[in-house]
This record gives C-alpha cells, sequence and structure tokens, in this order.
C-alpha cells in the first residue's frame, strides 16, 4: 500500500502525522534509551569527576591523605591532613579568565597560606601547545615552594602568556584570599 | 557503483574512497583532535561506532522513510548514537572525554556519517550497509590515527604519551598547533598522490 495514495484523500493533519508518524514513533524510542543511558551512566560519570577532584586535592598538598571542607569569606577552603590529623596545607579552588575560556585551577598552600605547595588544573581548553601547557609539571614545578605573593610575570610560560598570566593571578588571589581568612580566625589550622 | 557486495564496499573505505584522504570529509575533527595520537585513535574509534550504528538503523528503516523527512531522521538517528558515545566516554574515559572536550558532541555534525546514510544506508540492505560503516569508518580512523602518529611523534617525541624520540629532539612545536593539523593533512594527501603516480 503506497501511504501517500491514502494520505491525498485525507486532511493535511492526518497527512503529516503519516509522514511524520515512523519519526514521532523512533524519536520516542530513542528518547528512551537516551534516558536509560543517562540513568545508567550519571552515577559513574559524577563518582569519576568527584574522583578527579580528590586526587587533585592531595596532589597540590603533597603528603596529604585526607581534607575536610571548610567554609570562610573568600572560601571555601579545603584543609589537607597527614596521617596524623595534622593540617599540613591548604587547597583552594579557582577560576582564571584564560585565553580560550575559563581555567579552573586547585592551588595547595602550606599551613600559612602564603607558599604554594602544589597546582592542579582541573579544566581546560587552552590552545594546545601553547596556553594549554600551563597544565605541564614545568609549571607547576616553577611555582613550588615559592610565595604567592612574589609570583610575577616572569614567571610565565613563553608561548603561553596569557593563560599562564590568568593562573598566576588566580593562584596570588586564592594566597591573599586564603591569609585574610586565616589572619581574621575565620578558619583555624 | 552502487551495487557493490559487502566486500567491496568495506576495501572501498579503506584507501580508494577513504574520508579524510580521498573526500575530505570530516575535517573539523581531523584538524582539531589529532595532536595526539591517543585522542585522534579515540575520536576515530568512536565515529565509526556511531556511524556503524546509525548506518545500521537507518538501512533497518530505509523502506519507511518520506523523502522530504529523510535528513531529519538521519540527524535524529547520529545525534542519538552520539550522544551515546559521549555519555559512555565521560564515564568510562573521563580524562579523555574531558580533552576532546566539544568534540564528541560534534560527530553529530560530522558529514561522513551523513554521506554515508545518503549514500549507501538508506539504499542497501543491512550488511552492505554495516560493511560500508565499517570501511569507511576504519578509513577514518586510520586517516587520524595517521595525522596523530605524525604531530605527536614529531612534535612532541611521544607517541601515546611515552617519550619515544631522544630527549635531544626539539619538538617541531608548530606541528602541535592548528597550522601544524593543516600542513600534515597537505603532506600526507600529497604523499599518497604521488605515490599513486609513479605506479
Amino acid at each position: 500500500m503506497d501511504p501517500t495514495a491514502t494520505g491525498r484523500r485525507a486532511g493535511p493533519v492526518k497527512r503529516v502525522l503519516a509522514d511524520a508518524g515512523p519519526i514521532i514513533v523512533l524519536a520516542a524510542l530513542f528518547a528512551a534509551v537516551l534516558a536509560a543511558v543517562e540513568a545508567s551512566l550519571a552515577p559513574r560519570i559524577e563518582a569519576a569527576a568527584r574522583a578527579r577532584f580528590e586526587l587533585a586535592v592531595l596532589e597540590v598538598v603533597p603528603g596529604g591523605v585526607s581534607f575536610e571542607e571548610r567554609d570562610a569569606a573568600g572560601g571555601p577552603f579545603l584543609s589537607v591532613a597527614d596521617e596524623g590529623g595534622r593540617t599540613i596545607g591548604w587547597a583552594v579552588g579557582r577560576t582564571a579568565t584564560g585565553f580560550a575560556d575559563e581555567i579552573v585551577i586547585l592551588v595547595g598552600f602550606d599551613r600559612s597560606g602564603r607558599t604554594v605547595l602544589g597546582l592542579a588544573i582541573l579544566a581546560s581548553r587552552e590552545t594546545p601547545g601553547l596556553g594549554s601547557r600551563v597544565g605541564e609539571s614545568v609549571f607547576e614545578e616553577r611555582l613550588t615552594g615559592r610565595p604567592a605573593a612574589d609570583l610575577g610575570e616572569a614567571d610565565a610560560i613563553t608561548g603561553a602568556t596569557i593563560s599562564s598570566k590568568a593562573v598566576l593571578a588566580a593562584v596570588a588571589d586564592a594566597s591573599r584570599g586564603l591569609v585574610e581568612a586565616l589572619e581574621a580566625r575565620e578558619l583555624e589550622p | 557503483m552502487n551495487h557493490a557486495g559487502p566486500a567491496d564496499r568495506f576495501l572501498r573505505g579503506i584507501l580508494p574512497e577513504n574520508p579524510v584522504f580521498r573526500q575530505l570529509l570530516g575535517m573539523c575533527p581531523t584538524l582539531a583532535v589529532t595532536s595526539t595520537l591517543a585522542g585522534a585513535l579515540t575520536m576515530g574509534v568512536a565515529t565509526s561506532l556511531v556511524l556503524a550504528a546509525s548506518s545500521g538503523v537507518v538501512s533497518l528503516f530505509r523502506h519507511h522513510l518520506r523523502p522530504h523527512l529523510r535528513i531529519l531522521f538521519y540527524t535524529l538517528t547520529i545525534s542519538t548514537f552520539v550522544t551515546i558515545a559521549d555519555r559512555v566516554l565521560a564515564a568510562w574515559l573521563p580524562e579523555m572525554s574531558q580533552r576532546l572536550g566539544p568534540y564528541v558532541p560534534l560527530i553529530i555534525v560530522n558529514c561522513i556519517l551523513v554521506s554515508r546514510a545518503e549514500a549507501c544506508a538508506s539504499r542497501e540492505g543491512l550488511s552492505t550497509a554495516l560493511a560500508d560503516a565499517a570501511g569507511q569508518g576504519f578509513g577514518f580512523t586510520l586517516g587520524l590515527g595517521a595525522l596523530g602518529f605524525v604531530r605527536e611523534l614529531l612534535g612532541a617525541g611521544t607517541l601515546l604519551g611515552h617519550r619515544v624520540l631522544p630527549d635531544a629532539w626539539p619538538g617541531l612545536g608548530i606541528l602541535l598547533v592548528p597550522p601544524g593539523a593543516f600542513l600534515t593533512l597537505g603532506l600526507l594527501i600529497g604523499l599518497i598522490r604521488w605515490r599513486e603516480g609513479r605506479e
């Protein structure tokens, strides 16, 4: 049977439905499949993001084995503790405006909040080979052990000037916020 | 030309009708995600799986298609499978998914998929459509892999993240940035044509 033949005799609504019927059925079927896929994978996707974050927190404060979120103005701040439960440093997240898009960073500081212990780039869409180099270990090594207040343009990576400056400014900002919160006794190590 | 059998369809996609080197289709991922071999291969495999699934569905439903609605039907099918591929990558290869970023959802607008649906899957039976998708997908993966191989090896001195060339290798940084993708693609196409000219 030719569906067009019946379609011509029927009214316009029926004709459209006859044409689009298979697509509507298929669209509903696809929607159900996608809902099932999303429902089954969402917990795993969230867990992966969480694991990536937790790993980064313990990486930016070397020696850390656990962490705890603390609220304060300019925060939140994560206090990172060693095996004995003693706070050995802080991890602070910041969002910098890079060249292509926002760069989400996580910086580790010592107990005073002044010295940089580590840097992790959590999300970045900077130009591969240029701006993306802020995610390389050379950049992290360049900052490690230095007071955040001393970081300046000279620490930027050649070829990644915009991205490095954005990250450096965010690191300095994170340190300022953390030091202020510590000095105001809003945070206790 | 449209009456080729499954085996012939498969072989055609690998070199005579290679999507990257011959049809110059799917240029967006070809240029954007081939700065590393791992990224290139992941994109190639993801695209191939989406291509196979959508070609299969299009072939199965080809008799129910109204001609003027067929493109709508192709994109609906393709976007469904791309969304599944995107979610599966995010769940099982989160790091790679982050690295490929928007280029996985962008498989939806990869013209290889629509062109195979239009040129083959909507006209042929399931086995021919699947063989065609497998050949084109394999050819696409091969093309991306070749670019990724050259760019990562000469650009960074590594392959799949492992150091291959000695540390003294200066690293041709230009190969890792977008102009390097154009240069590599042009040189590879030139190389293939030159070899053929000599045969």
